[in-house]
């Protein structure tokens, strides 16, 4: 309706405070994702219609404080400053009071339109804590709602305060706290400074003043540029001066000092605890899932679990799904006219869709048992078991995860980094993934291994090149944190949230989501890519070998043989022309154009062109070699190994040269186009493979050389 | 300090990670993990004999230059 109001409101909280629950309770179906301008922190964004108001909510990403050491807290306050919400919700977890209400107060601070939904009320109600919500109120001059997100209760009375919050029926006292006296005085005299600069009208003084003396880059750098900025330094030295004179510390520390006595004050007279014992069944599971013997095993069982859970489980649904889009390609195929428009469809377009939804079971699934793990609480404890040997190569514990992971696909394993909060992280991670040899390289592996080596070898060659992978894809990441990725790693302090029951709904929501954001984000990008590969092996068309199929075709028909022997003879005809056509393609021509690039790794332009096709993915590589090296091969009589073994072009020491640059060079598109989506930017990407290329170059040229001599 | 370790707080540390780096500590009914590096930045005062493990031990707190802020 066009009399229809409408309401902004930002959640605001501490991670695990329950502010995505009560964002999923609040707006339901309503909601999509985007990013933050400028960072890679998923702003979601959702909506209600209320009571004759249309109510947008935003859920702001969680921190434990507002200064900008980290993305989330810049985000923050940005949002809050620059989109200047109607209402700041504050979402509160009932059973941490103190360390959340740290937060409360620094919203105060910004004097915002701020309203404290207090969650976990059965849970606070549970344990027999007792919170004088009027007294609370009075300290903070904030309203309180007492809610349970996870039960639906007391959100409409939330809603019903928001309302009157935005209306000005509910006026906000904006209560300030009151810091050291040469805090005070400091704040007043930058505060009065900073009012007469007439470009600063209307931005909150006092907080900036505060900022200001917690050494807060970002408001140093906005106020630097103003002519006032000389006499605010000037006084910001004095207070530093004077606080390190009377207190032997800073005014950052003195503001955060003060901040803690507030709070600790209001817990005093607000909240009584009951005396209990604090062993609480989360003590007695730490006590096994951390323990020093059984915390690794543990550790193992459950990423195995996952594992399993996502490419055991996963991999007859994508047969499935590969077989129906194999069925869908021969249902369509009879309905247009054979040719070009024929071949568009159905090897470009549909098989390219198909290419893209086959990893759909995989995310799925992945994503469940990784927000199983989240929502758990195990995440920050699996984090926490292995983070000293992640450390040791410049990653974090929870880069574990993601990096096993990536020997099942890349791609779920890339959208999985989205756990770490510091980029340099994140990116070190992500380039760490492609090395882990995924289930798509294993069929060349086979092939080749079997083709070359007795059984008892071939185990022990795949293992190593398994090993390369793992070994070179630790060196990168360790190479990357001490040159270009430097800058800021992540500290491991991070709490141990105690362990809860996730709920269904919030698990498969977690994984719809991550499905959606494939598909739309990554899903055109890899589709519009292997389209191009696709025109890549089937452009230019040589006209010639279409007549030089159907005249051999009619000598063949013609000749006085049994069908059988038709049949075979029309296979290898077939066979023959459709490599000659594959080696005139684009395709084709790369890889003979290639060829000088790659002959020191003892590579042919036959394998030149599998290595192109295999940018579509790395399992056609095989098909690829089926095809084109059967030319001259009867079809059907002999097998692939075998075929490669009597060819001059293959030795061992080409196998085990190609096997290595498979493991290395670039992965497939749909990698790189997810890559690109969590990255952010092209450029590293292009790097990235630039570098990737490089190391599959030298590597295999190694391995080849190595092999030579040895062989 | 965000966390809430400042100056005068009482930690307590529940246990070191099976291979030995980051530990976990207690602060006012939250659980925190760091790294031992990262604990360094933390002066502590012996508050109280250990509780009968090896790996406990409880303190105040006095440096607090810490974590984030470092």
């Amino acid at each position: 309706m066009s009399t229809q109001k409408s309401i902004t409101v930002a959640l605001a909280g501490n991670p695990n405070a329950g502010k995505s629950s009560l964002f999923n309770a609040l707006t339901g179906a309503h909601q999509r994702v985007g990013n933050f301008p400028g960072v890679t922190i998923e702003k979601h964004e959702g909506y209600l219609d209320y009571k004759n108001y249309r109510i947008t909510v935003v859920d702001l990403p969680g921190t434990y404080s507002l200064t900008p050491y980290s993305p989330e807290e810049i985000v923050t306050r940005r949002f809050i400053i620059d989109e200047k919400p109607d209402v700041v919700v504050n979402v509160v977890e009932g059973t941490n009071l103190e360390r959340n209400l740290m937060l409360t107060v620094q919203l105060m601070e910004m004097e915002v339109d701020l309203l404290v939904a207090l969650n976990m009320m059965d849970e606070v109600e549970q344990k027999g804590i007792s919170i004088d919500l009027d007294q609370l109120e009075q300290l903070f001059g904030s309203h309180i709602v007492p809610i349970s997100a996870r039960n639906r209760k007391g959100l409409d009375e939330l809603l019903d305060h928001v309302i009157s919050v935005s209306e000005g029926r509910i006026t906000i006292r904006k209560n300030k706290i009151t810091f050291s006296a040469e805090v005070e005085k400091a704040i007043d005299k930058i505060a009065a400074l900073l009012a007469r600069e007439r470009e600063l009208d209307g931005a909150n003084h006092r907080w900036m003043a505060i900022k200001l003396l917690e050494n807060d880059r970002e408001i140093y750098t906005q106020t630097q540029k103003y002519p006032v900025w000389v006499k605010v330094e000037l006084a910001l030295q004095e207070a530093i001066a004077e606080c390190g004179r009377l207190h032997s510390t800073d005014p950052e520390a003195l503001i955060t000092e003060d901040r803690h006595a507030f709070v600790r004050g209001a817990m005093q007279e607000c909240v009584r605890q009951p005396k209990v014992a604090r062993a609480s069944a989360s003590d007695y599971i730490d006590a096994v899932v951390l323990n020093r013997v059984l915390g690794l095993p543990v550790f193992f069982l459950v990423v195995w679990a996952i594992f399993q859970l996502t490419f055991t489980l996963g991999k007859p649904l994508m047969l499935a799904l590969e077989y129906a889009f194999g069925l869908l390609s021969s249902a369509v195929a009879p309905l247009l006219p054979e040719g070009i428009v024929r071949s568009i469809f159905v090897d470009g377009v549909i098989s390219g869709v198909g290419s893209v939804v086959v990893f759909l079971p995989n995310i799925v699934l992945l994503f469940m048992g990784l927000s199983f793990l989240e929502a758990s609480g195990y995440m920050a404890r699996a984090a926490f078991v292995i983070d000293k040997v992640m450390h040791r190569f410049g990653l974090h514990g929870k880069s574990f995860i993601p990096m096993i992971t990536g020997f099942g696909c890349s791609i779920p394993a890339i959208m999985a980094t989205r756990t770490l909060k510091s980029r340099s992280d994140r990116l070190a991670t992500i380039m760490t993934i492609p090395f882990m040899s995924c289930g798509a390289k294993l069929p060349v592996y086979v092939l080749l291994a079997g083709a070359f080596f007795p059984p008892a070898t071939a185990a022990n060659v795949m293992f190593g090149i398994y090993l390369l992978g793992i070994v070179i894809g630790l060196w990168t990441a360790w190479l990357l944190k001490s040159t270009v990725l430097k800058s800021d790693s992540e500290p491991f302090v991070m709490e141990l949230p105690p362990y809860r029951w996730p709920t269904f709904t919030s698990v498969i929501f977690q994984a719809r989501m991550k499905a959606v954001m494939y598909l739309k984000k990554a899903g055109t990008l890899i589709l519009g890519a292997v389209i191009l590969i696709w025109a890549a092996s089937n452009f230019p068309h040589s006209k010639a070998l279409d007549a030089e199929l159907a005249t051999e075709k009619a000598k063949i028909e013609a000749l006085a043989v049994a069908p059988e022997m038709k049949a075979e003879q029309l296979r290898t005809l077939e066979t023959r022309i459709e490599a000659s056509q594959l080696e005139y393609s684009l395709a084709g021509r790369s890889g003979k154009l290639l060829e000088p690039l790659i002959r020191p790794l003892g590579f042919d332009w036959r394998i030149g062109i599998s290595l192109v096709t295999g940018l579509a993915a790395k399992e056609v590589v095989v098909s690829t070699l089926g095809t084109i090296f059967s030319i001259g091969h009867t079809a059907g009589e002999t097998s692939l190994s075998q075929i490669l073994r009597s060819d001059p072009a293959f030795s061992r020491a080409t196998a085990l040269s190609l096997m290595v640059f498979v493991l290395l060079y670039i992965p497939c598109v749909a990698a790189v186009g997810v890559m690109k989506k969590e990255v952010g930017a092209w450029k590293p990407v292009l790097l990235y493979s630039a570098y990737v290329m490089t190391v599959a170059w030298v590597a295999s040229f190694i391995t080849y050389r190595l092999a030579l001599m040895w062989m | 300090m965000d966390l809430g370790l400042v100056r005068g707080t009482e930690l307590e540390v529940l246990r070191f990670a099976p291979l030995g780096d980051p530990i976990e500590i207690s602060c006012k009914g939250l659980l925190l993990t760091m790294r031992l590096n990262e604990a360094e930045g933390i002066t502590v005062n012996k508050l109280e004999a250990a509780e009968g493990r090896q790996a406990s031990w409880a303190g105040l707190l006095r440096g607090h230059r810490f974590g984030k802020s470092a």
